[in-house]
């Protein structure tokens, strides 16, 4: 009721006036007849009633102020003045509302980054209790890795720690039954997969008990996204049939999307392990638990440790040393690096907020003291300072929340680029951003706050207002010491965009020397794709390189079990064979790779010593094995590596001839140092899918037809996959370091504008001020340009001043940043000489502008101006 | 404005009104006649704070007002209690009972 009644006097503001007058009146006519009986003269009576009664407009006044729609009339009168305010300076107001939407934008979308990466839970229950499970070799300097499927059976039976575990492993599948036959990643899934990970499934069933068996009815369920991309995401695609690796297997479920954890397949079958067949030492199954109820994750981390030395010691050769580590399940699908990198992304961007408030404070300042007399006026007509100060925030927060509005379209226009953007398949759940209800809180609440901050400083100012000096504003002394708040909120964002600039000019020097590292190959013109033609691997390859190499513009062609900088890695242990000074029982972990034809040399990695592998390498030939500079060097020093022998995995079995040595190569990452690697030869034995590698002289995917045509002519219903250049997969590989780069050279962009505009925009009303000032010095005789000279020199002080604050505060982000950059210091001189440059030439040069415009003002009107 | 009426507080105000209307509904004029009378001529209500204070009340509530006819045939606004009005009557009594009772505890102190 009273909120109606709120609600509708709202309204009636007339009515009610005209009601309280009307009501008052009757007051007075009754007093009047009161005093009349008593004896006064009608006369003496009205005076003494209307006497009594008390100045009716203040009580009117008063009263109307208790009624509620009183305080939303206020509101009202205070927006409308504000617009009107606005409207008379649409130049600053531009400016003003330019930087809100600048600085709410920018955050916003770095916070829905955060938000929709980091902080918006998965949609897993109870998420806290479900880990990851490794296993880990210390000996091996193995940290994490997936677990021998093997393991994992037992680790079900024995383990008592956990409420369900689950695993899958992907492997890749070839879908035949379309337009042409396709690779693709498919999650082999173990029992129960489902209902600790993926959530209910949209549509049909999850698996049953017993589909996972070899001979039973072969099922599979469809991601979200293949449902969609080739359902059409209809119901009926349940119960119809896709034929995997030449077997029709019927469709019973849609699992929804993966909160990006391993289901980067697009299909999910049961994982029927043959146990017999297994090998206990393949590691290839991701596996997740979920804790029971009230077990820590280090109660069953010892359990399970338990357990692996159980099983160590009931299978030596293939469990030795191999124990177990749990990580949470938040951690593993978003490292805590990049957890970290984001926070301190959001930390960056939060600066620009600050150097925003800065700036935003600053020129209200310099807005409030030219309406210095507009205020103490209305103090001195009874405005109350709670009254101005409310109207002053009145108007910041409406112009706050206005530039929030216009922010949050910003950031829906930043995270659609995003997503379009490569860099959303570079985070994991990258693709995940969106403005959600948690981004736009966050935005309002930013908005007032920024609203707030801005609000205080003019209004602290109203507060000091010193009635008569204000009124007496006629003479204006023309020191500089005046406006230190002003000046300092200057420094402030000096400060501010200096530490932006030079974080941002270090990272960009870091990912340039990462772009011109040597790689140790050369990516140009080189595309790479996968097949994987099983029986008779062999014979394929070698008629297809064959066919290949004759296509016109191709230099080269190769065949590896992987090219450098892809996710996987494998490795394994090497020790010197029969080398006296080779400490017994240390062996060297190395990466490996099975090469044939003419792999290096299409990838470009120069050979020193020795010999490729030929056909003539094959069995019954001896096993002969080709290392790079790095192994060499750690196995033998500086003796010749050729002719001597490699134990590899273990010190039984023959060890391998060394024949060749090549170059180093940066395999993992571009930023990490060459490790020592092997390569085996490929003729003598092959992997499943092997990688072909052309080298061409013309633009590498243009090649792809012609390929696909020599593939498909060999084995019509063999699919290419993975088609990738290696300059595609180099510009990925540095995907992090260049988002990161990006986005601080963005903020320090952001950060200049704002410094500029704040730079001219103080010195503008400073300058303003001093008109008077000025038309003395240049009617004393001084030059246009020695004026221009002062105030450019008052400026560079500030800006000196600031560029001082901000190394300091520099100097508190440099241990972070070490973290993030590739053979650079933090403290760069060239970087950091090259941010105060900018910094100051932009100051200077904002400053110039509106002293220019100072110095043309003809004395006499200066001298003359109030 | 004579000097020997006590100032009233806001909260005291509302009480006095409250208790006024107890009774039947009246017009602002007589309110303020009615709690003089109800004093004894020891308290004066200032018009300055009689209507706000009324709109106040009738804001929260606790009174409410209608348009009638006053005794010399003018129209009138009168207001009356509503039943949450009584109820916070009998609030405020009670807590000014025992607020005048503590008071007077601690200057019985010697």
């Amino acid at each position: 009721m009273k909120l109606l009644r709120r609600f509708r006097s709202l309204f009636r503001k007339e009515t009610l006036d005209a009601e309280m007058a009307e009501e008052m009146r009757l007051h007075v006519e009754l007093q009047v007849e009161l005093n009349r009986k008593t004896g006064m003269s009608p006369g003496e009576a009205r005076y003494a009633a209307l006497r009594q009664f008390g100045n009716v407009a203040v009580i009117q006044e008063q009263a109307r102020a208790q009624r509620f729609s009183a305080s939303a009339e206020m509101l009202g009168r205070d927006l409308v003045f504000a617009v009107r305010q606005w409207r008379k300076k649409p130049g600053s107001t531009l400016i003003m509302l330019v930087t809100l939407v600048l600085g709410i934008g920018a955050n916003t979308a770095i916070y829905s980054l955060v938000q929709g990466v980091v902080l918006r839970p998965l949609p897993i229950k109870d998420q806290a209790q479900v880990v990851q499970i490794g296993e880990t070799n210390r000996a091996r300097n193995v940290d994490f890795f997936s677990v021998s499927v093997l393991n994992f059976f037992d680790w079900r039976e024995r383990s008592r720690s956990f409420e369900a575990l689950a695993g899958v492993v992907i492997r890749g599948a070839t879908l035949t039954g379309s337009s042409h036959p396709e690779q693709l990643a498919v999650n082999y899934v173990s029992q129960g997969y489902f209902a600790l990970l993926g959530g209910p499934l949209l549509h049909g069933r999850d698996f049953r008990a017993g589909e996972d068996r070899p001979g039973a009815s072969r099922v599979v369920i469809l991601s979200e996204g293949f449902w969609r991309g080739r359902f059409g995401a209809k119901p009926d695609a349940i119960g119809q049939t896709l034929t995997l690796q030449g077997k029709p297997h019927t469709i019973v479920g849609v699992a929804p999307r993966d909160p990006g954890l391993a289901g980067r397949g697009e299909l999910f079958v049961p994982l029927g392990a043959d146990l017999k067949s297994e090998e206990r030492d393949n590691h290839e199954i991701d596996v997740y638990g979920r804790l029971r109820a009230g077990v820590t994750r280090e109660q069953a981390e010892t359990e399970l440790n338990a357990v692996a030395l159980q099983l160590a010691r009931e299978h030596p050769v293939s469990n030795e040393g191999w124990g177990v580590r749990l990580v949470p399940l938040a951690d593993a699908i978003v490292a805590p690096a990049v957890r970290l990198a984001l926070f301190t992304l959001l930390g960056a961007v939060s600066l620009l907020l600050l150097n925003t408030c800065a700036n935003l404070s600053s020129l209200q300042l310099a807005r409030a003291v030219s309406r210095d007399r507009e205020l103490t006026i209305r103090a001195a007509l009874g405005g109350s300072k709670s009254r101005i100060a409310r109207q002053l925030l009145t108007e910041n927060l409406l112009l706050s929340l206005l530039g929030g509005v216009a922010g949050m379209g910003l950031a829906r226009w930043l995270v659609a680029g995003w997503h379009a953007s490569s860099f959303a398949t570079a985070l994991p759940r990258g693709d995940e951003v969106g403005i959600d209800g948690g981004v736009m809180a966050f935005t309002l609440v930013i908005s007032v706050l920024v609203g707030t901050l801005t609000g205080f400083a003019p209004v602290w100012r109203a507060n000091r207002l010193d009635l008569r000096a204000a009124l007496n504003q006629g003479s204006r002394a023309a020191t500089g010491g005046r406006h230190r708040v002003l000046r300092g909120l200057v420094l402030a964002q000096i400060a501010l965009s200096f530490v932006l600039l030079a974080a941002a000019a270090v990272l960009l020097r870091s990912f340039q020397k990462l772009t011109q590292v040597d790689l140790g190959f050369a990516p140009q013109g080189v595309l790479t794709l996968k097949l994987a033609p099983g029986e008779g691997g062999k014979r394929f390859f070698t008629q297809l390189t064959a066919r290949v190499g004759e296509l016109p513009g191709v230099q080269s062609v190769g065949v590896g079990s992987g090219v450098p900088l892809e996710s996987f890695n494998t490795s394994i242990d090497i020790q010197p064979a029969g080398a006296a000074e080779w400490p017994a029982g240390k062996a060297l972990q190395s990466e490996w790779r099975i090469v044939r034809e003419d792999y290096f040399e299409t990838l470009g990695v120069p050979l020193r010593r020795g010999r490729h592998f030929t056909p003539a390498d094959a069995a019954p030939a001896p096993k002969s094995i080709v290392i790079n500079e790095t192994a060499a060097r750690l196995l033998w020093g500086e003796q010749d590596p050729l002719g001597r022998f490699l134990h590899i995995g273990g010190t039984e079995g023959t060890p391998s001839l060394v024949i060749g040595v090549v170059g180093d190569l940066r395999s993992r990452h571009p930023g990490r140092p060459p490790a020592p690697a092997i390569y085996f030869s490929g003729y003598r034995d092959l992997w499943g899918n092997m990688t072909l590698v052309v080298k061409t002289s013309l633009a590498p995917a243009s090649l792809l037809p012609q390929i696909r045509r020599e593939v498909q002519a060999i084995n019509p219903q063999l699919p290419l996959y993975s088609v990738k250049t290696m300059e595609e997969a180099v510009a990925e590989s540095l995907g992090e370091a260049r988002l990161l780069a990006t986005l601080l050279g963005a903020f320090a962009a952001l950060a200049l504008v704002l410094a500029a505009l704040g730079v001219a925009g103080v010195t503008g009303f400073l300058v303003a001020e001093r008109t008077r000032e000025i038309g003395i010095r240049l009617a004393l005789g001084a030059q246009k340009t020695q004026v221009l000279g002062l105030i450019v020199l008052e400026n560079l002080r500030v800006l000196g001043a600031g560029i001082v604050v901000g190394l300091l505060a520099f100097a508190l982000t440099t241990h972070y940043l070490a973290t993030q950059l590739y053979e650079l210091a933090p403290w760069d001189g060239l970087s950091l000489t090259a941010a105060a440059v900018v910094l100051l030439l932009v100051g200077v040069t904002a400053a110039l502008l509106p002293a220019r415009q100072a110095a043309k003002v003809d004395p006499m009107v200066a001298l003359r101006a109030e | 404005m004579t000097q020997n009426k006590a100032d009233l507080l806001q909260g005291t105000l509302d009480l006095l009104i409250l208790k006024s209307l107890q009774n039947e509904p009246m017009h602002g004029f007589g309110i303020a006649v009615r709690i003089g009378q109800m004093s004894r001529d020891m308290l004066t209500v200032e018009q300055g704070s009689l209507y706000p204070a009324l709109y106040r009340l009738e804001d929260q509530g606790w009174i409410k007002a209608e348009w009638g006819v006053s005794e010399n045939n003018r129209k009138a606004k009168f207001y009356s209690l509503t039943a949450t009005g009584r109820k916070q009557l009998a609030t405020e009594e009670q807590s000014w009972a025992r607020l005048s009772t503590a008071i007077n505890l601690v200057l019985g102190q010697t």
